[in-house]
Parts: C-alpha cells; structure tokens; sequence
C-alpha cells in the first residue's frame, strides 16, 4: 500500500537517509510477486529526477549526489533477511550472509550499507516535516508513532489499519470485527499464535511485536492446523543453508502432521519443543530463528489442543507405524502381497 | 590496539589474537570445539552449526565469531552438547548414511563425531531421502545420499582450485549439491588431482576404486576420537 | 521382556518377522481321509538385496552384500570379492592375497560349523528330539555338558579371531577388496594363533568322533528321518579333491553318477536354472539338463563330501573315508547325515588353517592385482551351509547394473521342503500338531541350516509357525515354536 500510495514519500525518506550517512546510491528491493508495480515506480523515480530531487548536486546542492535503482528479486521469504536480501542484490543465491561483519560494517558489494523497510522509511519526510516531537507523540513508551496493521482471516473487516502503538489487541480485533476470534496470529509465520488469556496484549515492541501482519481464526479452526501450515511455509521457505532450519523443520513438520493424523504419542509434546528450542536456537539467521515458532508458540497457548492429541491409549498401544504402507514398495518389487502382512492389521 | 585478546572458554582462560574466530583462537589454545563444515585453509562457512557455543550466553558459531576481549564462552557445557547432538542426529536423518559398507567409514568425520558424543542411533526418524549417484567421470563420484551441505567441495574447488566446479542449487529441504555443467560431473573440469577432492568429511565426493583399501584398525579414527589431534597440542 | 498390560489389553500376534533371517512358516495340507498331500515351507521375509544394490559402484559390494547374513558374512563377501576380481581384471590374485582370503575362508567354515554343531543342534543330538525345550537349548548344554559347550564357544572364538586378523572385524570386516586383500598377516598375529592350534585341531577331531558315534548308533532312527534320495553339488578342484574357496561345479545323481563336471563358475547359468514359486519368495535352482520337477539337488557339507573324490588334508580324508563306508562309497542320501559331514569338513578346516599358518606368503606385501576391465562377473564359493553364487553386471560408469545371488539356502530349498514334508507323513498322526511334530520340523530344517534356527535354542523360541490345513484349505491347527 505504501508503495502504490505513498511510493514519493518512501523515495524522499531514502534520499535523507542517503544524504544522513553519505551514501550515494540506494536499492529498492522489489519481490517479484510486485514486479507488476515496477513500470508505476520507475516513472516516480524519473519524475523525482527530472524534479532534481535525485541526481547530482540534489537541489543544486553540491555533493549531495543520490541514485536510486530499482533491485527485482524472484520472491523468497528469506530475501526478506537483511543479508539474504543483499545477497540477492548481488546476483547471488538469497542465502542470508555470515555475521559478523555486519551490513553497517560491510554490506552491498563491501561497503557499508543500511537496509530498512518502506515503512520506517515513510516515516523519516513526516518526522521532518512535522518534528520528533509530533512523531512521539503518538505510540506508547519505547514504540513511537503509528503502526500500519495488515489484518486478515476470520474477521468482518479485513484490510490494512494505521494504528498507534500500544493498542491492545482486543481493539484491533474489534476494528475488524473479529471479536469472536479463538486465535490469532500476530507478527506474521514468524510471530505466535496466541489465544484469548492474551488479547488484553499491547501492540508494541515490548509486548506483542509484528511487522503489520495479524491473522485471525475464528470458531471452528483448528489450531494444529495453523501451525502446520505455516510449518509447511517454512520448510519451503528455508534457504537450505544452515543443519537446523534446513532439517529441523522438516522433522517438525513430519511429527506435528503425525499428531494431526491421530498417531501421536504423550512424548511427542517434549519432543517438538526440544526439537524446536535447537531450530530456534542454533539456526544461522532469522528465519530459522523463528520458524518453530508456529510450534512453540501454539504448544505454549493451546497444549490442551496438543494434549487431547496424544493421549495414550487406554490399551497401552500408541501406533506410530503404518506398517502395511512400509511394506508396499516391497511388495511391488516382490510382485505379490505380503505373506505376513496381507490385510491391514484389526483395527482397535 | 593490543595484540592479545583476552577471553574464557569453559572457563579456561586463553589469549587470542586479534581478527581471529573463537574456533582458531580455541584450537590454537589446545580446546577442540567439535566441527563439520569448517576446514583450515577454507573460509568460514557456518552452515552445519555443530561448532554452536554460547557466547556471553547467546548461541554463535564459533568457525564465523570473531573474538573479543572479556567474550565468556561456553562449549563443552550439557546444554550446548545436547545442541550439537541434536544438530549431527539431524544430519544423520537427512541423508542415507550407511557406515556399515561406505567406504569412508573410520575415516568419516561425521560418523567420527557421532561416536565423539556417544550418539549409537539418531534420536530423529530417518527421512529416506531418494537421492542420486554421479559417477559419470571415470576417476570421480558424487553420491549425494551422504552429502551434508558443508559445501567444502564448493569452497575449495573455488579458492583453491580457481575452478568453481561445484555449487548449491534448490532450497530448504531439496537444497543439494550441483556441479558447473549442464548435469554431470563428468562434463566439468574437474580433476582427481584438485584440491577439492581432499576435502569432503564423508563419502559423498570420492575417489573411485579406492575404497577399503585401508585395513580396518589403521583408519584415522580408529583408535582416537576425532579433535585428539587438537586436544594432544594442548597436553604437550 | 514381561510387560504388565491393563486387563483389557489385546494382544497383537505379529509373525516373528524381527528375525528376518530366522523367519518360516510350514502348512501342510491333508486330504479327504486326513493324510498329508502337501508340505509347504515358505520363506517368507524379502531382503531386496539385489534390487537396492543397483546403482552402487561395484567396489563397494563385497561389504555391501555381506550384510546379507550375521553368520555367515565372510562367504558373501569374499562370493563378491571373487566377481569383483572378475570386473577388475584381476582373478589371478597375488599368493599372499589368495592366501589371505583362503585363511578368512577357512576362519569361516571352523566358526560357523562350530557354532551350527555346538550351539544349535547339539542340545537335539543329547537330548534328543522330544526333550523339554527349557533344557533342549545351548544352556543346558552348558550346564550338563560344561566341557563341551566350553569347546564350541572356543572353537566359534578362533575362528572369529581368524576372520578378524584376515578382515579386520568378527562381523562384517572389509579384508577382500576387489583384487585382493588389503592388508596380509603379521608374524604377531600368526604367532597368536600357533599357541593355540594344536588343541583346535584335537577338538575339531574330537567333534568328528562325537558327530559319527552319534550317526552310527542312531541309524535305525536316524536313516529314514526327513531322508530321500537326491542329486549333489559343489565346486570341486581341478583334481577332484574337496574345494571350498575356488574351483569348478559338478553334480552327481543320488547313485554317484556325474550329471556335470568340472563346470567353470562363469558358466553356472547353462547349467543352473531357477523356477519362482508364487508362495515362498525363495526360489528354486534346478538344473536344467534335467528340469524343473527333477533337477533339484543338495548343497552342504552332505553335497560336498559327497561330490569330491578325496580330501586333501590327511585327517578329514581319513574321516571322508569312515563316512563313505557307511553307505559302500557310494552318495550318502541321510539328511541327519550332515552333522557328521559337517565336522569332517571343520576338522579340514582346522588342518588348512595350519598349514596356511605355516606359509611365509602370508607376510607377503604384494596385495592386489589388476588386469583388463570387465562388465562382468561371477563369484562362486562353498559356503558353511553350501554352494554361493554371486553374479553382477557393473556399467562403464563402474555402476552395478544387474545383481544374482543364489545362496545355500536357496539350493536347498526344495530338499528342505522335502525333509519337512518326509518328517509331516512319518509323523503326522490324527489332525492336530503335537509337540513332537513340531520339533522334528524344527530338527529337519536344522540339519541344512541354522539361519532358519539361529534364534531357537539360544533364546528358546523358534521363529517358526506350522499351520495343518484340511483338504478345503480351512486351519485345522497352527502352532507356533
């Protein structure tokens, strides 16, 4: 939305920032999902040009050169890493690059680079314009100004909300009309999922932190469900590079579907937040950081949910194993059915 | 700026040099921080996480962290083995490791590090990937079933050969090795003679007709678990 | 393992199939007035060995397919290794090579027949076929016969000890590499084994004595037990003398006619042939100058003894000779037979590894050949249990494309249908499974091989179902050991 509506301002704010820290080129990295906003953008910036708002000598200001390309990417979540993102820059795989250095330090092509987003960047011509102190104004202590809310889901009235920060939960499901909301899942894949004991939560930095994204699931969604999918967004989404996010993820995914197909056992719940605690923690970079945290979170805030999953059956048999689906490639190759195995086993 | 730099690891007290990575501040100092994806003599790489230590109590890599002064390191504590168990079991599961007839078994450094930390059978349900052989070339074979992603091959046959013979292709799960043609190893140019062919830590980029031909009982990890050559520099 | 389970636990019966090498199901079938028509042994576990091999690269069989067998690796490795050789160009192996995998052979054969004799079919032969199971087991053996379990155990060590020396591990070691070997014998290690030799030897001849007094003062029990006439076959060297590593086929008939000799192992398939059954995933060999309903035949220390026209060890010669008496010199048809061929065969295993011990070559340094690359080959050893046969076909690309194995159990098949079904009609009384029915199963099929055994005596169960069938196919009775 900033971009189709505010593309001029969020220009403006990299031109300060270029002229702030002394840079003379600035990159819009566009995923390629947006590549239909590329013609739209180009002709800002050639009108920001022939404005000489970009340039040489900006303004007629001596020095104060500035360039702004336009990056396409080929649309990969972990593009969205700040090093990943650089990396593609670069003409090379999105894997998220090793830090030390940092981009500050060393960033695009070696240099020292700032990477934000079009958000905080909108922000830098209005806190010009109107000084820091209309800015703080608004937001609570430690998150200033608004925040825009991309809300979606189960709710009555979907769309992107300008908010200030700190606003609890409960008000910006009200907004939308999701009032009835038995989850929701704030900050994105890479947020929590959490329940109602938790919509009296702040929106803020200190509290519930979210880059704009907040799903609602109303009555009737199953919680497993959720997390599974954004498991599944994960496992899809990881570069590959680092052990944890590359595997961990999978083996998360596989035993959650596992408990979802009704052949969980009790140990399972210790085993998806160990698993999950070593993705979380010896993952390389963002992404795999946070990518248990559909798991985690969920397994925090609806174990109830896990728990009538993976009660252990009265008869002291947990099934885990399909045994005749283990025996079918066998059986193909053998040319007949197994002699041991030829139906399926009683069922309990 | 002084030209030692100062730090602790599992509360052994060490000088470091500076620009160095705790990893090559630890092995000088004699303290083996167990690795897969790192090799001397390639750049860092931090991709299999096994040389996971806290730092100050936050997780790092200790093949990629540089030192600093007063750094507080924990390695060898249970929490970070129980990482790096959970990180070699994943290994294990990914791939298809058979040591009972690879050819690379008491040489291979992943099954050498799974029998450092005591891991007889992975706590991770093997994934049985199906996966590919190259063995295309007359002197050379890729069987991806073992590769781990350490991308030594990759990085060797880059600076050290000038080659660039292999690289990544695929993310996540489906992220594998590829080589610099249009399928097979065969058509690149790559050597038996190249750098890169030393270096692979198990049986996935190998040298044919060479297997076994070491007897058991004289294999390098045989007789001492792998990171003794590090640990002896310390005792003597 | 006794797990306290709720009252209403229902119990799952799952056929032994953990045990994959130990797994057989028997159904006999009877007909209107209840008399067997037809005995059916059927190996029901599938291995794949020979699909999953495919694409791998053609030095890494031998240790690949030896994980066929925890008995007996060593045959299937050095089966494989001989067919390497073959790719490689490098059949003519360097003495100290050959030698080498001629000791771990040898090793093989003494381990493996002592544990077959001593572990697994000892407690049958002292305590007879109808004792209490709880004592009929290596067990009580030890504990009624200390001296001798103590012996077995002994004897299964040295040659464990010998497949170490010779291949690196008891288990699944890697010695034979295609070629060669990989590394030769150190005085230190030959050394180790001198000390203790003289008393193998005199144990092994102990065991020969133990077996034969067994087998002449049973005979009116034992002559017709599981017994029928059949043709033999092994490999045999180029004189004729008993050949277990490397030699030549040869079949005789029941009478001691010679169906085929001196066949190159090359060339087994103009002369073997194999028919797959819908009802047991082993198939069965037979040789195709006489068909598939009559050209089946033994395999195993009863074949072997029986095809080769002499010994070449002075001790097992003299044995050969007592045993060949017994039926005139001419084919001994007595499956209980085996045991005492079995030992003869120990005994000459012991007096080969005494003199290969002897031979400097095994210091040797010159430890693989090459010579002209092949796209294929046939490797065919006399294992413990009998004649093994690995062939494959390996690509320019140093692939296997194609893989056969045919091991004992799979020659024998058909005679232990045979035995079992011999065993149902002589013992079968009325339409139920008795006990002493199903111990005489058990007994017959031990007699050829302990991998359909192995489990039982050691742990007490036999991984082994038989079900009584009436003539409209309905269960009358199963039992399981």
């Amino acid at each position: 939305m900033l971009l189709t509506e505010r593309a001029d301002r969020l220009f403006a704010g990299m031109t300060i920032a270029g002229y702030a820290i002394g840079a003379a080129e600035g990159i819009l990295y566009l995923r390629g999902e947006y590549a239909y906003l590329r013609a739209f953008l180009e002709d800002v910036l050639t009108t920001r040009y022939r404005d000489h708002l970009l340039g040489a000598a900006i303004l007629g200001k001596t020095g104060f050169d500035f360039d702004i390309r336009i990056q396409m990417g080929a649309g990969a979540y972990v593009c969205g890493e700040e090093t990943a993102l650089i990396s593609s820059c670069e003409g090379l795989r999105g894997d998220p690059k090793t830090r030390p250095p940092f981009p500050a330090q060393k960033g695009y092509l070696g240099l020292p680079t700032v990477v934000n987003n079009v958000e905080t960047l909108c922000c830098v011509p209005k806190i010009l314009e109107e000084g820091p102190a209309t800015f703080g104004g608004h937001g609570s202590p430690g998150s200033s100004g608004t925040k825009l809310l991309s809300i979606s889901g189960d709710c009555s009235r979907p769309g992107i909300y300008e908010v200030e920060f700190g606003i609890p939960l409960t008000e910006v499901l009200t907004l939308a009309g999701a009032d009835d909301a038995i989850a929701v899942q704030v900050g994105g894949p890479s947020g929590q999922l959490i329940g109602p004991k938790d919509y009296a939560r702040k929106i803020c930095f200190d509290d519930l932190a979210t880059g704009g994204s907040i799903m609602t699931f109303g009555p009737g969604r199953d919680v497993l469900k959720t997390a599974a999918c954004f498991m599944d967004f994960f496992v899809d989404e990881s570069c590959g590079y680092c052990t944890p996010c590359r595997v961990g993820n999978v083996l998360l995914k596989d035993r959650l579907e596992r408990i979802r197909a009704g052949r969980g056992e009790p140990g399972d719940l210790d085993y998806l937040q160990r698993l999950g605690t070593t993705v979380k923690t010896a993952s390389r970079c963002g992404l795999g950081q946070t990518s248990a945290n559909p798991i985690l979170t969920s397994l925090a805030n609806f174990r109830p949910r896990y728990e009538e999953m993976v009660k252990a059956h009265q008869d002291g048999f947990n099934p885990s194993f399909d045994v005749r689906a283990a025996v079918s490639e066998a059986e193909g190759i053998a040319g007949h059915s197994s002699v041991i195995y030829p139906q399926p086993i009683e069922e309990r | 700026m002084s030209d030692t730099v100062a730090l602790t690891i599992d509360n052994v007290q060490l000088q470091g040099r500076p620009g160095q990575t705790i990893l090559e501040a630890a092995d000088e100092a004699g303290i083996y921080i167990p690795r897969l994806c790192h090799l001397k003599g390639l750049q860092p790489f931090g991709s299999c996480r096994v040389c996971t230590v806290l730092v100050n109590g936050r997780p790092q890599a200790a093949c990629t962290q540089p030192i600093s002064p007063g750094m507080v390191i924990e390695s060898s504590t249970e929490q970070v083995r129980e990482i790096r168990k959970d990180l070699i079991d994943m290994l294990f599961v990914e791939g298809n490791h058979f040591c009972m007839f690879c050819e690379r078994s008491g040489n291979c450094e992943l099954q050498a590090m799974a029998y450092r930390f005591g891991i007889s059978a992975p706590r991770y349900p093997f994934l049985f990937p199906s996966r590919a052989v190259d063995a295309s070339h007359p002197d050379i074979m890729i069987d991806h079933n073992r590769c781990i992603r350490c991308a030594r091959c990759v990085r060797a046959s880059r600076d050290l050969d000038g080659k660039e013979v292999f690289g990544f292709v695929n993310r996540g799960p489906h992220k594998e090795l590829a080589v610099n043609a249009a399928a097979r190893l065969v058509d690149t140019t790559v050597d038996v003679t190249d750098q890169a062919m030393n270096v692979c830590p198990v049986g996935a980029l190998l040298k044919k007709r060479t297997a076994y031909v070491v007897p058991i009982g004289r294999r390098k990890y045989d007789h001492t678990p792998i990171g003794s050559e590090i640990e002896g520099a310390r005792s003597q | 393992m006794d797990l306290a389970l709720p009252a209403s636990t229902k119990k799952i019966v799952i056929d032994p199939v953990t045990r994959v090498e130990g797994h057989g199901k028997v159904t006999i079938l009877l007909d209107e007035a209840n008399q067997v028509v037809q005995t059916r042994l059927h190996i029901v576990e599938f291995r794949g060995f020979e699909r999953f091999i495919q694409g791998r690269p053609f030095w890494e069989v031998p240790v690949l397919v030896q994980r066929l067998c925890g008995i007996c690796p060593v045959s299937h490795h050095l089966a494989a290794a001989k067919a390497m050789d073959r790719i490689v160009g490098g059949e003519h192996l360097t003495p100290t090579a050959s030698k080498m995998r001629r000791l771990m052979h040898y090793g093989q054969i003494f381990q493996s027949h002592a544990l077959h004799f001593f572990h697994l079919c000892s407690p049958d032969l002292l305590f007879g076929f109808d004792a209490d199971v709880k004592i009929r087991n290596v067990i009580g053996v030890a504990a009624r016969y200390p001296e001798l379990a103590v012996q077995g155990v002994m004897m299964r060590k040295f040659g464990q000890e010998i497949i170490k020396a010779t291949a690196g591990k008891k288990i699944h070691g890697t010695g034979a590499i295609p070629g060669g070997v990989n590394k030769n014998l150190s005085i230190q290690e030959r050394d180790g084994f001198l000390q203790d030799l003289d008393q193998m030897v005199t144990w092994a001849r102990g065991a020969v004595g133990i077996a034969r007094d067994y087998t002449v003062s049973n005979l009116q029990t034992l002559a017709p037990f599981g017994s029928f006439e059949s043709s033999h076959m092994s490999i045999v060297r180029n004189d004729g003398a008993m050949e277990l590593y490397d030699g030549n086929l040869r079949a005789i008939d029941a009478v001691g006619d010679k169906i085929f000799d001196q066949v190159p192992c090359q060339e087994y398939s103009d002369y073997l042939a194999e028919e797959v059954r819908p009802w047991s995933y082993m198939k069965f060999p037979f040789i195709r100058s006489l068909g598939p309903e009559r050209g089946w035949y033994r395999v195993g220390p009863l074949a072997r003894i029986n095809t080769a026209d002499f010994i070449d060890t002075p001790e097992a010669e003299a044995a050969r000779r007592e045993f060949m008496a017994l039926t005139g010199g001419k084919p001994n048809n007595l499956t209980m037979a085996y045991h005492w061929a079995r030992m003869i065969e120990s005994l000459h295993a012991i007096e080969k590894i005494r003199d290969l011990l002897h031979d400097h070559d095994l210091q040797g340094t010159d430890l693989v050949v090459k010579g002209e690359r092949r796209e294929e080959g046939i490797g065919i050893v006399e294992a413990p249990r009998g004649t093994l046969i690995h062939h494959y076909k390996v690509d320019d690309q140093d692939q296997v494309v194609m893989a056969n194995l045919i091991v004992s159990t799979t020659h024998n098949n058909e005679p232990m249908n045979r035995a079992v079904q011999k065993v149902a009609r002589d013992y079968l009384s009325g339409v139920e499974i008795t006990e002493g029915l199903l111990n005489r199963v058990e007994v017959a099929i031990r007699a050829y091989d302990p991998c359909l055994s192995c489990a039982t005596h050691a742990l007490g169960q036999m991984p082994l179902t038989v079900e009584l069938l009436d003539h409209a196919g309905q269960v009358l009775d199963t039992k399981s050991t």
